[in-house]
């Protein structure tokens, strides 16, 4: 990833979104502080301290009152990449495919073009806990600081399965998220998710798949499966095959429905595949994004 | 009672089961394939998967724990004895040396503790004790109270010291367990230990250093007729050179004292001189006395009687032996003529008491003369006497042919040893051709002399002990372990038979699961 991609990837989400900003955020349109924006807002009473340069004279002299006037200020809004770094999201498919590298490449971009929109963005590693979190800042060296967190993080070591809960209650509304995960939780996705909405911004909802998700070995006698994070251990019934199979199965059933949560709660849901590009992934989400506003 | 073989491998038979278990994990772990979550393989079965953690191992590692366990207790030679103990015999070695003292207690006493805890471990309830060299001697004791039973043993030990022929192999009972109490001292014991079932021997013992009076002898002077004279005979047995005090007491007074250096294992006579006075007193013991005294202090002392060993032997001749015949014992000091019962009697007549000591045949016919009598080998100092010159006539057709011929002629015996006890004399003591000679008190001394069994005419008070009993060195004791009368089965076969059964069971069971590629079909996935 470089500077030249990023830029290529921001004038490419622009048009996207047909002008409008990308990534407006939470509180885009609240602030109504006068001073930085150009755009006129409203007239307000003039009030004891405000800048004698801001009375509009005609309007006063129609009013009679004194009249300010109040620009719409275009304010930088919150934003927090949430990046799930449990044990899962490390295994290594067929041909070592390796959904954490897409990962960190999503979440490095997002936070790149969030930083480039002049967001403060943040960033929270977590499994069943909080592992890392990066208070947000705005600015381009900022990115630097995310991206050296996000791939210089060692391996998880939940033992219960990941959870986004814990990391949402740290952050404070409004805040917007972009969540990266396998979303394999054990506990189910919705009240995480939930918990994202209800910061009061937008949530982004991006599923790694990897093939290693649903695939075993062949040739290889497998007595028992054992779960990467809690080392729970099944014994196999079925025979290899058959055993994929449902697998599959039960992966599209959840991912299925994770995308109806997703679309029932305003999320924007994307599945990116780990031998996947992640600039055609992001590209990817952009577009479902500019459906979304639609 | 369940016997082991080799603790070694009886541990390892148990310590075998673990560690299959833990190789099983470990293959199953091994076996397992690592997904990023089991939420797609199976959400109901997650739930219970801690629980039933430990038996998702491979049951059929039982299979071969016990396979396995089995093996290593038919390594462990694991046998079967049966319950029921036998009679238990406990031989004891009645040797003098058994009473040496050593640390306070006597030696055999060193074997009762061990010989208490194998007796509590054989689980016997009683036993019996036999007496190696005293026959007969056995008891049977109870082993409800230790105090008692040792107490009687002990009794029983002090009543049965001796050392005489070892017994037969015949008078062990096949199906008693024999065991044995010993210092080893005696140097018969390990040839005869090769001929007995004996399961076990109690060795005791540790002092080899032993100086013993051996042999004690009084008589009179025959220079000084009112003085004894007398030898003792002190043995050192050790393997260096010793000293002691030797002393010599008559009625308990001492009467000679000499410090005497002994050189190691050999004899030496010491010589001593004493007065005969005491003779005359009802008592005359003479004792002597070695100092100070070692562990083994039954040879330190030796004493005798000489009142009762040295006065003269009682001779009755009737009347019908003749004036010469008495005159010639009498005139001998050794004899006592006298009509008190005691001593050697004497029959002369035509045909005399058979239960006479002397039988001296009489004839009122002529009497033949004997042509060249000669004493036969079976003499012995009787030939001593020499008859040449003097002429001899026999009771004719006296001799019946039976006994031991003593003297004899070409035609007759003269004088023959009879075949229970006493001598038969046909030569005619009376003729005057016999009396006349001087040999004559001399035949008559010798006759009697042979009729009592007496090696010289004049006594000797004598008192000794056999050279052995004064050697006290334990030795360590061969034996070869018997057990007779102890049923015990092998388990070995049977052990491998079992895990060989195990290992085929495991073994259809791996077959029928192999066609599942490895899979359980006890999985509840």
């Amino acid at each position: 990833m470089n500077r030249a991609d990023l830029n290529a990837l921001s004038r490419l989400a622009e048009g996207l979104l047909g002008g409008h900003p990308l990534f407006a955020g939470a509180g885009h349109l609240l602030s109504r502080q006068g001073g930085s924006g150009d755009e006129f807002f409203e007239f307000q009473t003039y009030k004891p301290g405000d800048d004698i340069r801001n009375v509009d004279w005609r309007a006063s002299a129609r009013s009679g009152q004194t009249l300010t006037r109040c620009h719409r200020e275009k304010a930088s809004a919150l934003w927090y990449i949430l990046v799930d770094c449990s044990t899962s999201m490390r295994l290594s498919g067929k041909m070592g495919l390796d959904r954490w590298t897409l990962a960190t490449n999503l979440a490095t971009a997002f936070a790149a073009l969030l930083l480039q929109s002049g967001h403060r963005v943040g960033l929270v590693l977590f499994d069943d806990d909080v592992r890392v979190h990066v208070p947000p800042r705005s600015g381009s060296l900022h990115l630097e600081l995310l991206a050296s967190h996000v791939v210089s993080h060692p391996e998880g070591h939940a033992k219960t399965g990941s959870s986004v809960l814990s990391a949402v209650k740290q952050l404070v509304r409004p805040t917007s998220c972009v969540v990266i995960s396998d979303f394999l939780w054990p506990g189910g996705v919705s009240d995480g998710l939930k918990a994202c909405a209800e910061l009061g911004g937008e949530t982004h909802v991006l599923r790694v798949a990897s093939p290693a998700d649903t695939d075993l070995p062949e040739g290889v006698p497998i007595i028992s499966l054992r779960d990467s994070e809690t080392s729970a251990q099944l014994s196999l019934m079925n025979s290899r095959e058959a055993a994929i199979l449902a697998s599959r199965e039960a992966l599209h059933k959840l991912e299925s429905e994770l995308a109806q949560f997703c679309h029932s709660n305003g999320m924007v849901f994307s599945i990116s595949g780990a031998h996947e590009d992640w600039k055609k992934c992001l590209i990817g989400h952009l577009k479902r994004t500019a459906v979304a506003r639609a | 009672m369940l016997e082991v073989g080799s603790y070694f491998w009886l541990i390892a038979a148990f310590a075998v089961v673990p560690l299959v278990r833990w190789l099983h994990l470990r293959n199953m772990r091994a076996n397992s394939f690592i997904v990023p979550s089991l939420l797609l393989w199976a959400d109901h079965v997650q739930a219970r998967s801690k629980e039933e953690r430990g038996r998702r191992i491979d049951p059929r590692w039982r299979l071969r724990a016990l396979a396995a366990c089995f093996l290593g207790l038919a390594l462990a030679g694991l046998s079967l004895r049966s319950d029921n103990s036998p009679p238990i015999t406990v031989w004891f070695d009645g040797s003098s040396s058994l009473t040496v003292v050593e640390g306070g207690d006597q030696r055999w006493q060193q074997a009762l503790p061990e010989l208490a805890l194998d007796l509590e471990a054989a689980g016997a309830d009683r036993f019996t004790v036999q007496s190696l060299t005293a026959r007969g001697a056995i008891k049977t004791f109870s082993l409800q109270d230790r105090v008692e039973w040792e107490k009687g043993f002990s009794l029983f030990v002090n009543s049965t010291r001796s050392r005489s022929n070892l017994p037969s192999p015949q008078e062990f009972l096949p199906t008693n367990r024999h065991w044995l109490i010993s210092d080893g001292a005696d140097l018969r014991l390990p040839q005869w230990l090769m001929s007995v079932p004996m399961e076990r021997v109690y060795s005791v013992g540790s002092t080899t250093d032993n100086v013993g009076l051996t042999n004690m002898a009084v008589r009179r002077s025959l220079s000084h007729s009112d003085q004894l004279t007398g030898v003792v005979t002190i043995d050192n047995t050790s393997t260096q050179l010793m000293t002691r005090r030797l002393s010599i007491l008559v009625n308990a007074q001492n009467v000679f004292g000499e410090d005497v250096v002994l050189a190691p294992d050999k004899p030496r006579v010491i010589p001593f001189l004493l007065p005969q006075t005491g003779l005359n007193t009802s008592v005359f013991a003479i004792s002597a006395i070695l100092e100070p005294k070692d562990p083994f202090e039954l040879d330190d002392v030796i004493g005798l009687n000489a009142l009762e060993m040295l006065k003269p032997l009682n001779v009755n001749p009737p009347r019908s032996c003749g004036q010469h015949f008495r005159l010639a014992l009498e005139s001998n000091p050794a004899f006592a003529v006298t009509s008190r019962d005691g001593g050697i009697t004497v029959s002369c007549a035509k045909t005399p008491n058979p239960e006479a000591d002397l039988r001296i045949w009489q004839s009122p016919d002529a009497s033949t003369k004997a042509v060249g009598p000669v004493w036969t080998k079976a003499a012995g100092r009787l030939a001593e006497v020499d008859l040449g010159p003097v002429q001899l006539s026999f009771v004719a057709n006296g001799g019946n042919g039976d006994g031991i011929p003593l003297l004899r002629t070409q035609e007759a015996v003269l004088i023959s040893a009879g075949d229970t006890h006493g001598i038969d004399v046909f030569v005619d003591l009376q003729a005057r051709e016999m009396v006349r000679e001087a040999v004559f008190p001399l035949l008559v001394a010798a006759l009697v002399k042979r009729a009592a069994k007496r090696e010289f005419s004049e006594p000797i008070a004598q008192k000794s002990f056999e050279r052995s009993l004064s050697d006290i060195t334990p030795r360590v004791i061969p034996v070869r372990p018997v057990f007779p009368g102890i049923k015990s089965v092998g388990l070995t076969p049977w052990l491998v038979v079992l895990a060989l059964l195990f290992m085929s069971f495991d073994l259809l069971l791996t077959i029928q699961q192999g066609r599942g590629m490895g899979l359980n079909p006890r999985s509840t996935v």
